[in-house]
């Protein structure tokens, strides 16, 4: 047994000592259970137009008015694991420092699934809301 | 006048904020945060700059450091030089918008130091069970490195298990905020040094002549007690002496 496998083993005995939070479940999974955070929701919708690092936290600012802002950190380790997923893609050709991304197709079906699920949600939100307020006036 | 300083890193894992503010405080009174080296940040003396400071572990392959750096450029954090490429250091003007807006996925790149203290703490229990087999076999000449070896391995093993510990617990979005403040490790100083005087007198012929195993796992003890409470007061006397820390 190697290293890396009693490493491994080890974390994997240590896992019942330490439960996560449940809210967390949605947010490490993000792209396995096709639940996004508003992060990854707002870099996906900006990658619908190629873009670079910088250009996606812009539009995501001007697109929201501000109210969304995405820190560079997160926003790496976001590309990251979205480029792994198979939810975007380099494109080629770009200069070393500002490579730029775009949505797959996988990720163009991904984004539709959720700015759908997204405004059911809204309107379901709505509707009760409506009939709370309708009640108490 | 003195126009570089050290305070010692109190330990990511531990107290990453605590620190990165005292950064701050440091900044607002002229001592920048330039450079990172040996466990320790480096203050330069500048003019008094309302400057925010944070961090990033990440391996950055070399073909996408370019990218990587750009990425944190553009949006206002600036890197500051660092041995080591698993860390990295930024600066920004205070406002900036942070450099995680995602505590979870922070979290996450403890995983890595996590990986690597507990393949330390690891190779350190195999070296000291070397050790203890072969004890009956190393030569008379060889016996001061030999103690050496097994001083070396305990301090690693004490070590790699703290950090192993401070990390796991952060890639479970959790934090042991632990820190000594600088009065209480003289304490722990003091307290051994005189632990170590109380057990002279009960047992006359020092740690030689300390038969009973309980003798000499206190005499191990105080020797842990000066030797941890040494190492830590000298790692906080700098933000101690700067009231940066009680």
């Amino acid at each position: 047994m190697g290293v890396n496998q009693l490493n491994d083993l080890i974390f994997e005995l240590l896992q019942p000592t330490l439960p996560e939070r449940r809210s967390d479940m949605s947010k490490s999974n993000t792209f396995e259970t096709e639940q996004l955070t508003d992060a990854a929701y707002y870099i996906m919708l900006s990658l619908l137009t190629e873009r670079h690092g910088y250009a996606i936290m812009q539009y995501i600012e001007q697109l929201t008015d501000g109210e969304i802002k995405i820190g560079p950190a997160t926003l790496y380790t976001l590309l990251k694991k979205m480029k792994d997923a198979g939810l975007i893609e380099q494109l080629e050709g770009t200069t070393e420092r500002k490579k730029d991304y775009q949505l797959t197709a996988t990720g163009l079906d991904l984004i539709r699934k959720e700015v759908r699920r997204r405004e059911r949600m809204a309107r379901d939100g709505q509707k009760v809301l409506q009939a709370y307020e309708g009640r108490n006036t | 006048m003195k126009i570089k300083k050290r305070v010692f890193c109190s330990g990511l894992a531990f107290y990453d904020k605590e620190d990165m503010e005292m950064l701050h405080k440091y900044a607002l009174e002229g001592w920048i945060f330039r450079e990172f080296k040996g466990l320790s940040y480096i203050l330069h003396k500048e003019e008094p700059q309302d400057l925010i400071f944070s961090y990033d572990l990440r391996k950055v392959p070399p073909e996408e450091m370019d990218e990587y750096l750009a990425t944190f450029e553009s949006a206002g954090w600036h890197p500051i030089p660092s041995k080591d490429p698993n860390y990295h250091f930024f600066w920004a003007k205070n406002g900036t918008v942070p450099l995680h807006t995602d505590e979870d996925l922070q979290s996450e790149q403890y995983r890595q130091a996590a990986n690597w203290s507990l393949k330390i703490f690891l190779f350190s229990v195999a070296l000291l069970i070397l050790a203890g087999f072969s004890q009956n076999y190393i030569p008379a000449s060889f016996k001061w490195g030999y103690l050496a070896v097994t001083f070396i391995a305990m301090s690693l093993l004490a070590c790699s298990a703290i950090a192993f510990i401070g990390t796991y617990v952060r890639t479970k979005k959790k934090r042991i905020s632990f820190d000594l403040s600088f009065k209480s490790c003289v304490f722990i100083f003091v307290g051994g040094f005189l632990g170590l005087i109380v057990l002279m007198f009960v047992v006359p012929g020092g740690i030689k002549e300390a038969t009973y195993p309980l003798f000499r796992i206190l005499y191990g003890l105080c020797g842990a007690f000066i030797g941890f409470g040494l190492v830590a007061s000298i790692f906080k006397y700098p933000q101690y002496r700067d009231g940066k820390a009680e």
